[in-house]
């Protein structure tokens, strides 16, 4: 059985972290799950460990608590919670509680924004990416602006960073999932005329216009795209809900490739290897 | 007849000495003898020193990293060398029974030949003499030196450039230094070019830096009036011996137009070093001159703009409509910049194989 446990953060610095580990660990990379604006995390993380245990991945679960955190699904907002997860990565890499691999990242609802936005800023401390039901999405089109789009001179140096990272950001494997029943439009779903006339009304048409916007994106900069869409009939907008009807456990803690270049540490030792 | 060896031993005469921070790499046990033949000097030699009048330069920056402050008759240890440096002193490696200059608080030596109008005149010092091994010969920063490692470089090698001294390179550098180690990399931060001194050296290890390195650690007490061929060395030999950092962040003093600064970076084979070059500038019209110096004699295009300029928005608006983002130290100390520059130059040829 795998055993979860719970790490206290550092209030503004480390987030507190369920920490979820296989009974049998492999060697592929930990996975990095991120909560959405409900903060239901001890849920989430029993509603995943079974998965740590098929997979032999180990999971990990920060809190962006409300309190230091108000605002996390931005990523690269005031209190910089994308800080705060590399921060964490690398404070479990030196207490050798992950490996050195590069973890896959994935979210549910706001922490899908946080996960869109955090792959963006740091493609190369992201592995595979899945994105769950966010509200809204940063499209990568410059025809717009920041943080909406990454065009025109507004989000400053974000900006800057996430058009600098298009490419290297969409490289990737990116699976997007939606319930067929998130239609609604509750009081998390920004309804902004701008995000409406960009983005539609729902989580749905949210979800496949980001993912069209990136595949055409992805295409631009000739790249094969690797981006997937899928939509799980009878789910609503729960995580518990998308795990007993979509399965979603399954896609948000997929089995992990070992993927040897793929690694946190030397630069240098890459290269040579690569080469 | 028999001559009389007139050579005064060491020790005595540097008991109580205050060594500077261009002497911290000297074993100061093979000291054994003072040389009083003081035309003979030449850039690197070591010169023990007394305080006479005091000038401009009123503390000493000691080899252990703290200050001192000076008091006549004072007796210090320093390494005699040229000195370029617009808002202080311009100087040149030469001792005289007369006296000598000091011309940097690192603890240069040397004959002050210009200085800026709003400093003082330098702090003037007696020269006892240059110290010596026991068979007599002058020692030199030179001699303790590093070894060019054989091996290669980190991986990435970032310049930082600038218009000329005070233009913000140190900060800019040191905000690289900490945006990189943030991201996860080991950085090493690099003084290239320039007078001694620990200023910039505690700067890059307040930073974060894993591994700190200056010229003065490749053998030269200042890089004024050295030939390029041994500064291209210098920087080659500072590189290898940070191959186990991910990243080396180099920083190049006073402006791109400088003599020794301006040479090396016509040179293809040391722009082929780098992988990019940042530029700090203190304003727009600056930043113009020296993006065209580059362009021009360097075919350089630097990644990013930096330096003072950040300090005013207005400044930094006209800046980027030059074409280049314009980033503040804070800026360049955010992990997410260090990952953007990752990115580009992933996508990018080293700066010299353009």
């Amino acid at each position: 059985m795998a055993q979860i446990h719970y790490q206290r953060g550092t209030p503004g610095v480390l987030p507190a972290t369920w920490l979820i580990r296989p009974d049998m660990a492999s060697r592929a990379a930990a996975l990095v799950a991120i909560h959405g604006l409900n903060r239901e995390t001890e849920a989430m993380a029993e509603l995943l460990a079974a998965r740590a245990d098929a997979t032999g991945r180990t999971i990990v679960l920060p809190v962006f608590d409300g309190a230091c955190w108000p605002r996390f699904q931005r990523a690269a907002c005031a209190q910089r919670s994308d800080w705060a997860l590399l921060g964490l990565l690398q404070v479990l890499r030196d207490a050798g509680r992950i490996g050195p691999a590069v973890p896959d990242l994935s979210g549910f609802s706001g922490g899908a924004q946080f996960a869109h936005r955090f792959a963006w800023l740091y493609p190369g401390r992201v592995g595979r990416l899945c994105l769950v039901a966010p509200g809204w999405w940063t499209f990568p089109d410059a025809r717009g602006s920041y943080p909406y789009a990454i065009g025109g001179s507004e989000g400053g140096t974000t900006a800057f960073h996430m058009r600098a990272n298009v490419a290297r950001f969409l490289d990737r494997d990116i699976h997007v999932t939606v319930g067929a029943l998130d239609v609604g439009q509750d009081k998390n779903l920004r309804q902004d005329p701008e995000v409406v006339a960009q983005q539609g009304t729902n989580r749905v048409t949210r979800a496949r216009a980001w993912t069209a916007a990136a595949i055409r994106a992805a295409r631009k900069a000739n790249l094969r795209p690797r981006i997937t869409f899928r939509l799980m009939e009878d789910c609503t907008h729960s995580f518990a809900d998308c795990v007993a009807n979509g399965r979603l456990d399954r896609t948000f803690v997929p089995d992990g490739a070992i993927d040897p270049e793929r690694q946190i540490g030397s630069l240098q030792t890459q290269l040579v290897e690569v080469a | 007849m028999h001559l009389v060896d007139m050579t005064p031993k060491a020790a005595p005469v540097l008991e109580g000495a205050k060594w500077s921070f261009v002497t911290r790499r000297v074993r100061r046990g093979i000291v054994e003898t003072v040389d009083t033949d003081l035309a003979a000097a030449r850039s690197g030699d070591l010169v023990l020193a007394e305080v006479q009048d005091l000038g401009s330069h009123k503390r000493l920056q000691l080899s252990d990293g703290r200050f001192s402050t000076l008091y006549p008759k004072d007796r210090v240890v320093l390494a005699c060398a040229d000195r370029f440096a617009e808002d202080q002193f311009e100087g040149i490696a030469a001792l005289s029974p007369e006296g000598a200059d000091l011309l940097a608080g690192g603890g240069v030596v040397g004959h002050l030949l210009s200085r800026n109008g709003k400093v003082k005149r330098p702090t003037r010092l007696s020269v006892i003499g240059r110290l010596a091994e026991s068979e007599g010969r002058v020692l030199n920063v030179g001699d303790f030196a590093i070894d060019p490692a054989p091996r290669r470089g980190p991986a990435r090698v970032i310049g930082v450039l600038g218009t000329g001294m005070n233009a913000g390179k140190t900060a800019a550098a040191a905000g690289l230094v900490n945006g990189f180690k943030r991201y996860g990399d080991r950085v090493a931060a690099i003084k290239a070019t320039g007078t001694g001194s620990f200023g910039d050296v505690h700067q890059y290890e307040a930073a974060g830096a894993a591994q700190v390195l200056d010229f003065t650690d490749a053998g030269l007490a200042s890089t004024f009036r050295q030939p390029v061929d041994r500064l291209e060395t210098v920087t080659r030999t500072l590189l290898s011996a940070t191959g186990d950092c991910d990243i080396a962040i180099v920083e190049l003093a006073d402006g791109v137009s400088q003599v020794e600064t301006a040479d090396l970076l016509r040179r293809p084979s040391y722009r082929a070093l780098f992988d990019a070059f940042v530029l700090a500038v203190p304003g727009a019209l600056a930043a113009r001159g020296a993006l065209r110096w580059l362009a021009e004699e360097a075919e350089v295009a630097p990644l990013a703009l930096t330096g003072l300029i950040t300090q005013a928005p207005i400044a930094v608006a006209e800046a980027e409509t030059l074409g280049f983002p314009v980033l503040s130290r804070e800026d360049l100390s955010d992990p997410a910049t260090a990952s953007c520059l990752h990115t580009i130059l992933s996508q990018s040829p080293r700066a010299g194989a353009a």
